[in-house]
């Protein structure tokens, strides 16, 4: 083991892609009783729901608990009623690994080319990027630093083995 | 004395042959005394290695370089192109002669042994020399020199023309600098990425300074040296800086650096590119990290300042190349720094005041320094008599008219210009100094212009084209004070630039050496008409070949250096470019500033490929994908291989002792009689949602989708703007405003980008949104005649018997093996055919439940060659193979997929074009071959059988397969005007034979369709 850093995957959880205008955004924030973050490539916390990822201007990711994303589902559904916008459970595209550990960011940068520094990216900080020769979300859940990488699902053997020889 | 150490030897005779080694090493180590206050070596850590099979010791902190040097190894190399013998010449990444190879577990050909750290166990050769370096018989070409002028190759070797191959082989074995390894290297590389505000490169006096205030401000500041330690000339000269020692003042600003969270600070690294947007590539040696050889830093700076320093260049005179002659700086750099006294009676040949400096620094160190040979008259009185109170000789006005001994020099006669009376200087080691080129490599990276400097005659840093300053003697600032001022310059404005503002504080207070004074000498006059002078010692470019080159037109630099190789090479022509460019400038007449440089490209030194790659290897060079499907292959023994879009996928699933043409005819039989079974998830998947996704649709397509009922499923094509074909698949209707695209596996990205670009740039007045949901799903196709009986065996709750609720293009929710799941009556094979879209999660558990629900229908796991066999059968289409970029969807029997009538789509225009020009267009058609056993190769040429002599392609194969359905030799081919020339015999000519086919219907199986729509 090269560096203090851990890679590990974590159950499946649920996702949402949401998609629409301010409208939209303003009645999923009611129905969350949060803020999904208006800000591309930030994350908001939603209390007792999961975490927000704004990816694009009309654009994003609400990260559930697995079981969670089909009643959010029906709920966006319902109260988007006659609305122009798209809900989409896509739960099953994503894996998520939690990468934590000193050194965690040393090996972040070896794959992702987006700053990292503390001082621009910390606990909270949100970016959807190229990571080594596939894309991510990476989510920084901690100072400590650990970050929540997600991957297509299809990819997981190739993070995974990425991880193993990097670490 | 013999150092050799055998292999073999006991024990004794392997501590008595070290203890001569040692003995001979103290000659020229110097001891440690007082004097060697910048001694960069660990003595009490000796380290042993080999040099072309002798042992050797040096001292933890060494290099190659100054290792082999301290145990008297001057020669290390024979040159490029006359394999004259070469010896050390630098210290640094300069070096043009000493090349090596590693061997042994580090293997490495182009390894420069001046910047090599030595460690224990290193092992090394020299290249370009056989059988060995003493005794080379590629000296040959050195006694033949006059036939190997520059650009020889352009003018031998041209007959007898048919002989080149012969010529080829025979010089690409001679030519180049070492061996590539033949195993693959266990080392680990690295890659990794850094942002930053201020990269300084090089931390010598002005790199520090202007690290130091940049940090102090508070900006993030990267600072990084090609040398294991931080100081630049400061390590090689005895400066005082603010009343301390220079080395103690580097100390001093290392130590405030290291406690700034704001600084990182990276040794052995040497900044080898600078690309667009202040995007700088650095290779770091021997990181930290244990197991790590190199790292490439990636890294993004707000603001760069390059403060690279600069090299001392040689003198051009005859024979200026033999062992011995060495850079006057470097022999300064090993004396102090390595503590290496490398001659005992040192001459120095100048032409400007740096040489004045080197000499007083040496006798300093306890050399023994005979004199100094100035091209210049008039040296500054002041200067003479410093250097003469210390016993060395000045003579002036002189020039070294020859050079004694070929595999070391140990005199030099000199003379005046002009004059044949000679002086003879017994010397073993001759120190020239031509000038200082400022490392302006990465400001010309960067876009920048040099321009030339009279004052220095050489180039130095233009207008800055990036956010880039210069600071230090690669300003050519060459005076320590000059150095420190600059630095502090740039740290401010670089820092500001990024909205730091810090304490602006004065230069620290310092002793300049003597001010540079060069008299430009670009050749000193050669002695007879044989005598040669090296320019290029990398590439053996003599003033001769200059000359040569210019005579013939090529006077360009540019031209020079294509026509000459000088300037290229592994050195890059670090020190003899500006020599080339001062000596092209005499022979043209031309001032060297409108000469100018050539481009300077990345990288500034060699990279290895293994750094290049970096993680990027083995199991990691292709980000292979898997479906939840692929490790049950992989369990069964599927033959896995590459299919697109990182895929690997199964070609076929043998059977124990089954071969590749036994397992298809297999599975694709048991899909025409049986049950098959086939896992389509890879194919692309796009959720399109929204009011106008009809509209869009029809927009895409070349069908009309106005009708399409939820619960249905169409087949859609859709073209590029040329009309050609792009993609198809087949897209459901899942609500009313709710439509799941599928399209080919391989272009699935292709197609994503496609319709993302239409929808954001071009159809902006479409309310539709997308989103790709390929991995959302796991697909598996079951197909065959049985299908529907063994669906019912597994169990399902939808009434997959009722053909009016369930028909031919039916998509529909329900349950199958008690999983929610879609089932789309669609499929590729031509069979009666279910697509189950399931969970991904839920994807290897459904096709475990199915696998054994179908064991007693004998279900058939069936791969992606098969599936190519089962859809020619039926001539689907394929728009990587049959369209080829040209043929357009009628050309491939595709018309009925086009609705003229529903408005405009994407390819119509140029659709139409087509139709409208008319003309022979090649058609798919299908080939019945005459001889069975041959199966068609892909792209086989069709030729007329009537044709006589020269052979006219009358189209090609596209795909061919034998059929063991139909016990045909079959393919599907692109054939002029083919539906008109049904049942007309053609020649399929391929490399080892002519075979008979029979142009046929592209549709061998079940022509109506009804298997299908069963």
């Amino acid at each position: 083991m090269i560096y203090a850093a851990t890679a590990e995957l974590l159950p499946i959880k649920g996702w949402l892609d949401i998609r629409g205008g301010e409208a939209v955004r303003k009645i999923c924030d009611r129905e969350l009783c949060g803020e999904l973050p208006t800000i591309v490539q930030t994350a908001s916390e939603i209390k007792d729901v999961g975490v927000g990822f704004c990816v694009a201007p009309d654009h994003w990711m609400l990260c559930l608990s697995d079981g969670e994303d089909s009643r959010w589902e029906e709920k966006f559904q319902k109260a988007l009623s006659g609305e122009f916008c798209s809900i989409t459970n896509v739960s099953d595209m994503y894996l998520t690994f939690r990468l934590e550990g000193k050194q965690a960011r040393n090996v972040l940068l070896q794959a992702v080319s987006a700053d990292l520094h503390p001082r621009v990216f910390s606990k909270g900080s949100f970016l959807r990027t190229a990571f080594a020769k596939t894309t991510a979300m990476v989510y920084q859940t901690s100072d400590e630093p650990a970050y929540d990488v997600t991957v297509y699902r299809s990819y997981k053997s190739y993070v995974d083995e990425w991880f193993f020889q990097i670490i | 004395m013999d150092y050799r150490i055998s292999k073999y030897g006991d024990q004794r005779n392997e501590d008595n042959r070290r203890e001569r080694v040692m003995k001979q090493e103290v000659v020229y180590r110097l001891s440690n005394s007082d004097n060697l206050v910048n001694e960069s070596i660990d003595r009490s850590t000796p380290l042993w290695f080999e040099f072309n099979g002798r042992s050797y010791r040096g001292f933890l902190g060494d290099t190659l370089a100054s290792a082999l040097l301290a145990n008297g190894v001057h020669m290390v190399g024979r040159s490029f192109k006359y394999h004259r013998p070469r010896g050390i010449m630098s210290a640094g990444a300069e070096e043009t002669n000493a090349i090596v190879q590693l061997i042994g577990d580090d293997d490495e050909p182009n390894v420069l042994a001046t910047t090599l750290q030595l460690y224990d166990g290193l092992n090394a050769k020299s290249v370009n020399c056989y059988p060995s370096l003493s005794w080379d018989f590629g000296v040959l070409n050195e006694w033949l020199n006059r036939f190997f002028p520059a650009g020889f190759y352009y003018k031998t070797f041209m007959w007898p023309k048919d002989q080149w191959d012969l010529f080829g082989r025979f010089i690409r074995r001679v030519a180049g600098w070492g061996v590539v390894p033949n195993s693959i290297k266990e080392n680990r590389y690295e890659h990794r990425s850094h942002h930053c505000d201020v990269l300084i490169v090089g931390a010598g006096p002005a790199g520090l300074s202007a690290a130091l205030f940049a940090g102090r401000a508070g900006a993030r500041v990267m600072l990084v040296d090609n040398q294991p330690e931080p100081g630049g000339d400061l390590l090689n000269t005895e400066y005082t800086i603010n009343n301390m020692s220079g080395r103690s003042w580097v100390t001093s600003i290392v130590e405030e650096l290291e406690g700034m969270e704001n600084v990182k600070r990276v040794s052995s690294a040497i900044a080898s590119g600078y690309y667009d947007h202040n995007f700088l590539t650095v290779l770091e040696e021997n990181p930290t990290e244990q197991g790590v050889c190199e790292r490439l830093w990636k890294i993004r700076a707000k603001q760069v300042v390059l403060a690279t320093g600069a090299l001392e260049r040689p003198l051009a005179f005859a024979d200026n190349d033999r062992p011995g002659i060495m850079l006057a700086s470097s022999i300064s750099a090993y004396c102090s720094r390595y503590a290496v006294n490398i001659g005992q009676n040192i001459v120095l040949f100048t032409n400007n005041n740096s040489a004045y400096s080197t000499a007083f620094k040496l006798v300093k160190a306890g050399a023994h320094v005979e004199a100094i040979v100035d091209l210049r008259k008039g040296v500054d009185a002041g200067i003479k008599r410093t250097v003469k109170s210390v016993g060395i000789k000045v003579f002036e006005n002189q020039q070294i008219k020859k050079v004694y001994g070929t595999k070391h020099i140990c005199r030099v006669a000199i003379g005046a210009f002009g004059s044949d009376e000679i002086t003879t200087l017994d010397c073993d080691l001759l120190g020239v100094s031509g000038g200082w080129n400022p490392t302006i490599h990465l400001h010309s990276q960067s876009g920048g212009r040099p321009q030339y400097s009279e004052s220095i005659a050489s180039f130095v840093p233009g207008d800055s084209v990036q956010a880039e300053i210069s600071a230090g003697a690669c300003k050519g600032l060459f005076t320590l004070s000059d150095c420190l001022s600059s630095g502090f310059e740039a740290g401010v404005l670089a820092a500001e630039a990024c909205g730091f503002h810090g304490k602006r504080e004065s230069t620290p207070e310092c002793v300049d050496e003597f001010a540079l004074d060069i008299t430009a000498v670009w050749q000193v006059p050669l002695p007879h008409k044989g005598a040669r002078a090296f320019l290029d010692f990398n590439n053996d470019v003599t003033t001769k070949d200059i000359n040569l080159a210019v005579r013939e037109g090529y006077a360009s630099v540019e031209l020079v250096k294509r026509y000459t190789t000088a300037g290229m090479g592994i050195d890059q022509g670090k020190t003899g470019n500006v020599n080339i460019i001062g000596y092209l400038s005499e022979c043209t007449k031309t001032p060297p500033g409108s000469i100018g440089t050539t481009t300077y490209r990345p990288s500034y030194s060699p990279i290895s490929f293994g750094a290049m790659a970096g993680a990027n290897k083995g199991n990691l060079l292709i980000p292979w994908r898997r479906t939840e499907v692929t490790q049950w292959f992989i369990d069964n023994g599927g033959h896995l291989d590459e299919t697109g879009a990182f895929y690997r996928r199964p070609l076929f699933i043998p059977r124990e002792g089954e071969n590749a043409r036994a397992a298809m005819e297999r599975e694709a039989v048991s899909v025409r009689t049986g049950v098959g079974i086939y896992d389509s998830s890879p194919l692309g998947k796009i959720d399109i949602k929204g009011p106008d996704a009809v509209k869009f649709l029809n927009r895409l397509y070349t069908n009309a989708w106005d009708k399409l009922e939820v619960g249905s499923a169409k087949f859609g094509y859709m073209l590029y703007d040329d009309g050609r074909l792009m993609d198809d698949g087949v897209t459901c209707r899942i609500a009313e405003e709710h439509y799941l695209m599928t399209t080919g596996s391989g272009v699935a990205d292709v197609v994503l980008r496609h319709i993302d670009y239409l929808l954001n740039c071009v159809w902006t007045d479409l309310k539709v949104y997308i989103t790709p949901v390929t991995d959302n799903w796991t697909v598996l196709c079951v197909c065959g005649p049985k299908s529907r009986e063994f669906l019912q065996n597994a169990g399902t709750d939808l009434p997959i018997f009722d053909k009016k609720y369930f028909p031919f293009m039916a998509s529909k929710t329900g349950r199958v093996a008690g999983l929610d799941v879609r089932v789309n009556r669609v499929g590729y094979t031509g069979e009666l055919s279910f697509e189950i879209f399931v969970r991904a999660r839920d994807g290897r558990q459904l096709w475990d439940k199915l696998i054994e629900a179908g064991k007693e229908f004998d279900i058939t796991p069936v791969g992606s060659d098969t599936s190519m066999l089962l859809r020619t059968e039926k001539a689907f289409i394929a728009a990587g193979l049959e369209g080829d970029g040209y043929a357009n969807i009628y050309d491939v029997g595709l018309g009925w997929v086009v609705n003229n009538k529903k408005g405009d789509f994407i390819g119509k225009r140029s659709t139409e074009r087509d139709l409208s020009i008319g003309g022979d267009r090649p058609q798919v058609v299908g080939l019945k071959i005459e001889n069975k056993t041959f199966v068609a190769p892909k792209g086989c040429p069709i030729v007329d059988p009537n044709m006589e002599g020269a052979k006219k392609m009358e189209g090609m194969v596209t795909i061919g397969f034998f059929s063991p359905n139909l016990n045909e030799s079959i393919a599907l081919a692109q054939l002029k005007n083919g539906r008109a020339r049904m049942g007309e015999q053609v020649i399929l000519f391929t490399k080892e034979q002519e075979l008979r086919a029979t142009v046929c219907d592209p549709i061998f199986i079940d022509p109506t369709g009804e298997r299908m729509r069963s």
